[in-house]
C-alpha cells in the first residue's frame, strides 16, 4: 500500500489493513483461543457466518434467474417479431443473404428450394441470433 | 478439442468453483472471515455482516473473480476492503447501504434505491463521523504509548521497518502489539467500527 492516506477514512483503512494482516497470520489455535476469550463457540460462530453465504447464495442464485427470464423474454420477443414477417418476403430475403454470401450458406442455398415456410424463419432467427441480420430480416450494414 | 478433453484451465475460478471453495471452509476459516469482514467495517449504516455478505455475492455472481494462486479468505478479505472503500467514497451517491431481503419471489420490483444526490451536508457529517471515529480510536490507546504510535503511524501510511523502527520494538514485540491493538478494536466495535 503506498502513498499517504488523503483523509480519514483511508486512514481507518490502513489501519484496517494492518488488523486483517494480523488476522490473516493469525494460526487457528490463535484464532480460536480469541473466540474463547471473547466467549463466543467456534462451531456457532462458523454456523453464522456459513449462512451469510447460504443467504448470499440465493440471492446470486436469485439474480442469475432474472437474467435467463429477461434473456427468454428477449428471445421469445424476436421470435414473435420473425413470426409476424411475411413468408415470401422472408424467403426472398433470405435468398438475397444467401446470394451476398454463397460460400457461407451453401447447405442452405442447395436446400432453398425445399425449405417450408417454418425452417425459413428457423434459419432467420438464427442469422438473427447470430448478429448477421437484424430483426425485420434486413441484412446488418 | 478432442471429445473428453478438458477445457483449459484459466487464471481464475469460476463463479461455481469460488463457491465451492468459500463452502468448504474450516469453522475457522468462516470464523476468520468474520474477523475480517469487522476490520473492513467502516462504513456507518453498513455492519460486518453487510460487507462479508455482498463480497460473497459479487464473488458467486461472477463480478469479481479469484485468481487460482490466491487464497479464497485472502481473495475476500481485498473484495471487502474494495467494497469499505466505495462505499465510503460514493455515501454521497448512495447513502444508504444494507444487505439484500431475501423475501418474496422473482418476480418482485426491483428495489428502489434511494435517493442519488449529492448532498453537502451528508458529505460533511460523513467527514466529521470519519474524523471522530479515527480520534476514538487513538484515544482508545491513551494509556499505551506504544500502542498509540503504532496506530497513528499506521493511519500516517508508514508500514515495514520504518513503522517498527518509530516505535522502537523488536519484531516479535511489534507482532504482539499489534496483536493487543487488533484484539481491542474487536472488543470496543464488535459489529464493525462505528463513530
Amino acid at each position: 500500500m503506498n502513498g499517504k492516506p488523503k483523509n480519514d477514512v483511508e486512514q481507518l483503512l490502513r489501519l484496517a489493513d494492518a488488523l486483517v494482516e494480523d488476522i490473516m497470520n493469525a494460526s487457528d489455535e490463535e484464532i480460536m483461543n480469541e473466540l474463547k476469550d471473547e466467549g463466543d463457540d467456534l462451531a456457532q460462530s462458523a454456523a453464522a457466518t456459513r449462512a451469510l453465504f447460504d443467504k448470499a447464495a440465493i440471492v446470486a442464485a436469485k439474480g442469475k434467474l432474472l437474467d435467463a427470464k429477461a434473456a427468454v423474454a428477449a428471445n421469445r420477443q424476436r421470435s414473435v417479431a420473425i413470426l409476424k414477417l411475411d413468408p415470401t418476403k422472408v424467403r426472398e430475403r433470405l435468398r438475397r443473404i444467401i446470394a451476398n454470401d454463397p460460400e457461407e450458406f451453401t447447405m442452405a442455398a442447395r436446400k432453398g428450394d425445399v425449405l417450408s415456410d417454418e425452417d425459413v424463419r428457423g434459419i432467420i432467427e438464427d442469422l438473427v441470433e447470430l448478429g448477421l441480420i437484424d430483426d425485420d430480416g434486413s441484412a446488418k450494414k | 478439442m478432442a471429445p473428453g478433453q478438458n477445457a483449459p484451465a484459466t487464471s481464475e475460478l469460476t463463479p461455481a468453483e469460488a463457491a465451492a471453495a468459500i463452502r468448504t471452509l474450516t469453522d475457522v476459516g468462516w470464523v476468520r472471515l468474520r474477523k475480517i469482514a469487522r476490520a473492513f467495517a467502516l462504513s456507518r449504516p453498513a455492519d460486518a455482516d453487510d460487507l462479508l455478505q455482498r463480497a460473497m455475492m459479487r464473488t458467486l455472481e461472477g463480478k469479481r473473480r479469484c485468481p487460482r494462486d490466491v487464497d479464497i479468505i485472502k481473495f475476500l478479505a481485498d473484495v471487502m476492503r474494495s467494497i469499505a472503500s466505495d462505499w465510503a467514497k460514493a455515501r454521497r451517491r448512495r447513502p444508504d447501504h444494507r444487505a439484500v431481503p431475501l423475501e418474496g419471489g422473482p418476480d418482485d420490483p426491483p428495489i428502489d434505491p434511494p435517493e442519488d444526490r449529492p448532498d453537502q451536508e451528508e458529505q460533511l457529517i460523513e467527514a466529521e463521523e470519519a474524523a471522530r471515529l479515527r480520534q476514538r480510536v487513538i484515544d482508545l490507546f491513551a494509556d499505551d504509548v506504544e500502542a498509540q504510535v503504532m496506530v497513528e503511524g499506521i493511519m500516517e501510511g508508514m508500514e515495514g521497518e520504518a513503522l517498527r523502527a518509530t516505535t522502537g520494538l523488536d519484531k516479535t514485540a511489534f507482532a504482539s502489539k499489534r496483536r493487543q491493538i487488533r484484539r481491542q478494536l474487536d472488543k470496543t466495535y464488535p459489529a464493525g467500527w462505528k463513530p
